[in-house]
């Protein structure tokens, strides 16, 4: 009897005794948060460049998503892991070319790499379809950037490691933190199916392992790349001429924006020299290549008018001076050789997502 | 993405319908129950694979209260009220500290209605019953971290009503056996809520269905056997129109337990439970293990097992 009195008390006194410490614990109810909480920005300051109430806690929380700090590199010509229409994200600083995968891309958004000695953040969001790459010396310190698990306009907001400042990909601005209102370095990437890289770039470097555990091969969005009805968070701002998950090479300069719509291009190379916001710019296109890339058409006080060049991949177009230039802008024939012309800032997204950022993008209406 | 993948862990919820295990208390009899239910979501799967070296591991810790009053003999009312805290740890393979977020807030309840269609006599030795209710939003939503609003799958409630559908069969072998085997099904057909108001959005958490198979018997003394296998099955959540990659997915678990008769009218439950199987949509963190203790008070003179 007094065998099971104790058992008795001591059974109940467990469970009463766990529900009383959580109720202690829980007294105070709300939120508790160490290192940000996931909402990085220990800038010190409520200041937001966006309003706050737009931007969302997406799930995973700060670096739930890993950002990739040590990238494993094959040459193009060994790469057995991805399919010719495959994307992925070229990047060509000094003389060190280097591919991302977007499907490795997709489950970490973020590489700290150096490239040709200099430090980059290749960047891609799933949900915006937007690469963008820039210099992590910001103002004379290094830095690493990593996933906040913030979204704003369904877009990628990394965080950088010194300061934790937040920061809008598709803006290229610092939105919160110290560095508000900062532009990153910005770094021209070419983003375009596998079986055109390897073509172009056969002995460039390819991103194909990573220090993760995780099935590359399974996409992780579903039918999201393609089902123009599959946006996962409020949009405010639409715009109809284009299905929303059309690909766009969208442009910015100021406060002024373009797009050209990647499907619209010709097969082949198509160059088009066009003049936007006061600057005068070249841009290579391909339906079937799958490329977008733009940079200004002025070097050393010449503008130069270009032409495709057809099959020669990666040189895709031709001046009066008669330069041959390559997908990175580089002259690779010619008097000029060697020289590379100014990058614009330029990237791809999808559509609904580009025109969320910019509703006043005005839309290039060339046919195919 | 963007960040979304493992946006919305689809397990870690409190478990309020796997919580409906009492079938009937007689009439004008009360039982109340209190347990202590803790969740370790730190394991991540793609479909069935695991994967090694989580990123994210989540716990959800929950109080959950309930009281049974037997309005007739057939008829019960049943109402369950919650109190979770939610844990979500990130950062555990990338550089710098991890990053800790915890909220603890009143959760969702529950209030059923269950009625014996048949009961169990020595002539006849099965009982069923069903019940119908609804899962009352109870719970707080808006819960912001530095001002911003956290994520459906940290906020301890989930904003909407949900209608529930319930059966009970269970089935003894008196006198050859003391045996007892039971099967409770159940249904939660989720509503939505409100998160984004302004927007067309709102967010509607998976349909749930659970089918628990146990058996108990006694064991000695005043000690008796609890064994569950339990199948669960939740749909993907829903943000609009549009499904939320990486959300919904299929468990089989174990649980095994330790019922005990303190006296006539307290009772103890300590079970434990391990997934053996679960297959989840895209990419999520998932259960890992899951304990539970329970204390049950019947107003009358009648053991609860």
């Amino acid at each position: 009897m007094m065998n099971h009195l104790n058992i008795s008390e001591l059974l109940i006194r467990t469970v009463i005794g766990l529900s009383v410490v959580f109720w202690l614990g829980g007294c105070s109810t709300g939120v508790e948060s160490s290192n940000g909480g996931g909402s990085g920005g220990s800038g010190g300051d409520d200041e937001w460049l966006v309003p706050p109430s737009k931007v969302i806690d997406g799930g995973p929380g700060r670096d739930g998503i890993p950002s990739i700090e040590d990238p494993k590199f094959k040459t193009a010509a060994d790469v057995t892991m991805l399919s010719d229409d495959d994307l992925v994200i070229g990047v060509k600083v000094g003389s060190q070319v280097r591919a991302y995968p977007n499907i490795i891309m997709t489950y970490h958004e973020i590489v700290n790499d150096v490239i040709g000695g200099t430090p980059v953040a290749i960047t891609f969001c799933p949900l915006t379809g937007s690469p963008l790459a820039w210099n992590r010396d910001i103002n004379g310190s290094v830095t690493e950037f990593g996933v906040s698990g913030l979204i704003y306009k369904n877009n990628l907001i990394p965080f950088d490691r010194n300061t934790e400042s937040l920061w809008s990909q598709m803006l290229l601005t610092g939105i919160h933190g110290n560095f508000l209102g900062e532009e990153l370095p910005h770094i021209q990437v070419i983003e375009t199916e596998w079986g055109t890289w390897k073509q172009a770039f056969p002995d460039s470097e390819v991103m194909v392992e990573t220090e993760f555990d995780q099935p590359y091969d399974r996409y992780l969005y579903g039918d999201y790349r393609f089902d123009h009805n599959d946006i996962l968070f409020p949009v405010e701002n639409t715009d109809d001429r284009l299905q929303k998950k059309d690909r766009i090479h969208g442009l910015l300069s100021g406060g002024t924006q373009k797009a050209y719509p990647i499907a619209n291009f010709r097969d082949g190379i198509e160059i088009i020299n066009d003049d936007f916001a006061g600057n005068s710019i070249v841009i290579i296109g391909s339906s079937d290549l799958n490329i977008g890339a733009t940079y200004s058409r002025t070097i050393d006080g010449t503008l130069l008018q270009f032409s495709g060049v057809q099959n020669a991949l990666p040189v895709v177009m031709t001046d009066q001076e008669g330069n041959r230039w390559n997908l990175f802008g580089e002259a690779v024939e010619g008097p000029r050789t060697g020289a590379r012309l100014e990058s614009f800032t330029s990237y791809n997204a999808y559509w609904f997502a580009w025109v969320d950022f910019f509703p006043q993008t005005f839309l290039s209406s060339f046919d195919k | 993405m963007h960040g979304v993948y493992a946006q919305t862990c689809s397990c870690a919820g409190a478990p309020l319908i796997s919580s409906q295990s009492i079938s009937s208390v007689s009439g004008g009899n009360l039982l109340l129950g209190l347990s202590y239910d803790y969740q370790d979501i730190s394991n991540v799967f793609s479909g069935s694979d695991p994967l090694e070296d989580p990123s994210v591991k989540r716990s959800t810790q929950s109080i959950l209260f309930e009281a049974n009053y037997g309005l007739t003999d057939r008829l019960t009312v049943s109402g369950t009220f919650t109190f979770i805290k939610k844990r979500r740890e990130s950062g555990l393979q990338s550089p710098g500290p991890n990053n800790v977020v915890t909220t603890q807030h009143l959760g969702d309840g529950v209030l059923m209605l269950k009625y014996v269609l048949h009961k169990n006599t020595i002539q006849s030795q099965y009982q069923l019953a069903v019940g119908a209710g609804a899962k009352l939003p109870l719970g707080i939503t808006g819960l912001t971290n530095n001002g911003l609003q956290l994520n459906m799958d940290m906020q301890p409630g989930t904003g909407a009503w949900d209608g529930i559908a319930w059966s009970y069969l269970s089935k003894t072998f008196a006198p050859a056996s003391t045996i007892n085997l039971f099967l409770i099904n159940s249904f939660r057909l989720t509503g939505r809520n409100e998160r984004f108001r302004g927007s067309d959005a709102g967010y509607k958490f998976g349909n749930e269905f659970v089918s628990t198979l146990g058996a108990t018997d006694k064991l000695f003394s005043k000690f008796s056997y609890i064994v569950l296998l339990r199948y669960r099955s939740a749909s993907s959540d829903k943000l609009g129109d549009t499904t939320m990659p990486n959300t919904g997915g299929k468990w089989v678990t174990v649980s095994p337990g330790i019922n005990y008769r303190a006296t006539d009218r307290i009772s103890l439950r300590l079970s434990g439970s391990v997934p053996i199987y679960q297959y989840l949509n895209g990419l999520q963190p998932t259960i890992r293990y899951m304990m539970t203790g329970s204390l049950f008070y019947n107003l009358k003179s009648r053991t609860v097992f």
